[in-house]
């Protein structure tokens, strides 16, 4: 049994596309429905690990930096930059990191946080 | 054959050969689609040295649930949809299984989920412009099939 005749794309073809672009619109952000709260930050300066955080912990850590010390705070499983030596303060403005692969940067201090989940170990298949 | 055609980014690939999947399932049957799926990442595998490699298993899981999608849409649809409907399900199915196969058994980190919607985009374009060839092919062999 042959449905399918016409070459023209019919009514329910276009619904069909249309919604798929919203769902495509909508996987946008979709990492963060699979990410669990990440355990650990891993704290790098100068591309060196430097440390690693207990996410589960709520405490001040200061980090020492090129110009200055970075004060990270850790509340409630959330991480974000207190206090840092550089003119325009992005990384304190930034929103607090919680997620598995969030990533806080600032880069006058040369410093990058990652959020790290137990699951991942940041290698992938052909590095194991 | 695919294979020779050069591409602008290395992973992104038109799917061409799902044009034919289309018509056979439009016009042949349910299994000879399945099999045309088989035998062509079977053969291509082969062919470009990719056989039991991680790409040949994505492509093979791909292959299947799309084309297990696709029929079932095209069944239950009756014909709302034209091939271009029946085109975008399958190439929906072929990303998301693809993504989903890569992150059970190769690479267990929920980052490989931000690609999703680049994957979801290209899919949706390519989708389209394969259900519309498959649409103006059915309706070629449609004629010739009469004429006979």
């Amino acid at each position: 049994m042959i449905y399918i005749r016409a070459m023209k794309a019919t009514r329910a073809d276009k619904a069909l596309v249309a919604v798929f672009i919203i769902m495509t619109a909508l996987s946008f952000n979709v990492r963060s429905f699979f990410s669990a709260p990440g355990s650990d930050a891993l704290v790098y300066v100068d591309s060196a690990l430097k440390y690693k955080i207990d996410m589960g912990v709520d405490k001040e850590y200061q980090v020492p930096v090129q110009n200055g010390v970075v004060i990270i705070s850790v509340s409630g499983g959330r991480l974000y930059v207190r206090s840092a030596p550089c003119p325009r303060r992005i990384c304190m403005m930034s929103s607090p990191v919680f997620k598995e692969g969030d990533t806080l940067v600032c880069v006058p201090n040369k410093m990058l946080i990652r959020v790290d989940g137990e699951e991942a170990s940041g290698l992938d298949t052909l590095t194991k | 054959m695919e294979f020779f055609i050069p591409m602008p980014i290395p992973w992104l690939k038109f799917g061409f050969a799902n044009i034919f999947v289309l018509l056979a399932i439009n016009f042949f049957s349910f299994k000879d689609a399945l099999l045309l799926t088989v035998l062509r990442v079977l053969v291509s595998s082969i062919m470009v040295g990719k056989f039991l490699t991680p790409a040949f298993f994505l492509a093979f899981a791909g292959g299947i649930t799309s084309t297990v999608a696709m029929y079932v849409i095209y069944k239950a649809a009756r014909g709302a949809f034209s091939l271009i409907g029946v085109s975008v399900i399958g190439s929906y199915t072929h990303s998301i299984t693809q993504l989903a196969t890569a992150y059970f058994l190769f690479i267990k980190h929920t980052q490989i989920f931000s690609i999703l919607f680049i994957f979801l985009a290209l899919s949706l374009i390519t989708g389209v412009i394969n259900g519309m060839a498959a649409n103006y092919l059915s309706e070629i062999l449609q004629n010739v099939v009469k004429d006979r």
